[in-house]
């Protein structure tokens, strides 16, 4: 079967449905982790499918598609995070050490289980953030993310490690808070 | 090797980056140190709880409302935006229609008289010659007294390789 991203190119409309289908929960997640506002998450989801599709012909059938989307979602979210002068380190500050993650609203303990993690991970610095995200939930390597994000590779193993320290520092603080 | 040592190489030990005597150190004090197994164990653990975070639901109807805006998006820009592949088409074609230009207007042509074929081929009568060959005389008398004609016959053949050339992108 033809490649999907020849027959984008080549207009067929049932590839529109398989781009969404295949990569819209790629697009979401990662606007999850750095745009916080819900209300724009659809509107700018929407605008990166868009760029997608103005973009096709520059797409290099040697690259990977998922890769080259990617790379449009992250840039799109940067432009968008600095045309709004959105603070990135404004959610750092919203998690105290003292808040209760417990799973209480959350009837199911891997569910809830999740979103304390995820909670936790929001309350890091956007720049560790996204690299995490983009090294454990979303499997990218690590030459792929240098890539997607500009940076050498040294640089983006240690945002990675110190990352992986602050949430676990955090998690650890939780840990005390909830027992207290 | 000490604990701030290992603590430097950790994440390119938990990534498998690292070789040789370096890996070898780093595996010794892994198994002689309690404090960084206890660290290095919570990284892994770390590392794996995030991995296993499934992606968000997309919401509800999101297909449904986007997939219009593509299909717009697509007929207004794929089947009307220039490509490289083009801008090449378009270039060759106006060298094309520029060489007979050049030939037969610049004076290319009347070199082509000074060999005398051309000359030779107009002189002859028409019930010497085969059908195709009286086509191609009138033709070239007709090209020799209207040298202008010669530029809107380059032109013509331009415009109709890039209008088909347009085509043929802008639907394959």
């Amino acid at each position: 079967m033809e490649k999907l991203e020849s027959r984008l190119k080549n207009g067929k409309p049932e590839a529109f449905r398989e781009l969404l289908e295949e990569y819209s929960p790629m697009v979401f997640s990662l606007i999850d982790r750095m745009i916080f506002d819900r209300t724009i998450r659809e509107d700018l989801a929407q605008e990166i499918f868009i760029k997608v599709i103005e973009n096709l012909q520059s797409f290099r059938e040697d690259s990977k598609l998922s890769t080259w989307i990617y790379t449009i979602t992250y840039r799109h979210l940067i432009d968008h995070l600095r045309r709004t002068r959105h603070d990135p380190m404004e959610k750092t500050e919203s998690l105290e050490p003292t808040m209760s993650l417990s799973t209480q609203d959350h009837p199911e303990p891997l569910e809830g289980q999740r979103n304390a993690m995820l909670k936790i991970l929001d309350a890091i610095p956007e720049k560790y953030r996204i690299v995490i995200t983009m090294r454990y939930l979303h499997e990218r390597s690590i030459k792929d993310i240098s890539r997607i994000t500009d940076l050498p590779e040294g640089t983006v193993k240690v945002r990675i490690h110190r990352g992986l320290r602050l949430l676990r520092k955090k998690s650890h603080l939780m840990e005390i808070s909830n027992e207290l | 090797m000490n604990c701030k040592e290992f603590d430097n190489w950790v994440y390119s030990y938990f990534e498998g980056e690292l070789e040789g005597d370096l890996k070898i150190s780093m595996d010794k004090h892994l198994a002689d140190c309690e404090r960084c197994r206890r660290e290095y164990a919570a990284l892994k653990s770390l590392a794996s709880s995030l991995s296993s975070i499934k992606l968000p639901e997309v919401p509800p109807g999101f297909i449904q409302r986007t997939l219009p805006k593509l299909h717009i998006t697509y007929n207004l820009t794929q089947q009307s935006k220039p490509t490289w592949k083009m801008f090449w088409l378009i270039a060759a074609s106006i060298l094309f229609g520029g060489l007979i230009v050049g030939v037969f207007y610049l004076g290319g042509f009347a070199k082509l008289q000074n060999l005398g074929f051309i000359d030779k081929l107009m002189k002859i009568s028409p019930g010497e010659l085969g059908s195709w060959q009286v086509y191609l005389s009138i033709f070239l008398k007709v090209l020799v007294q209207n040298p202008y004609y010669v530029m809107f016959i380059a032109i013509f053949i331009s415009v109709t390789s890039i209008l088909w050339i347009r085509k043929k992108l802008a639907y394959n």
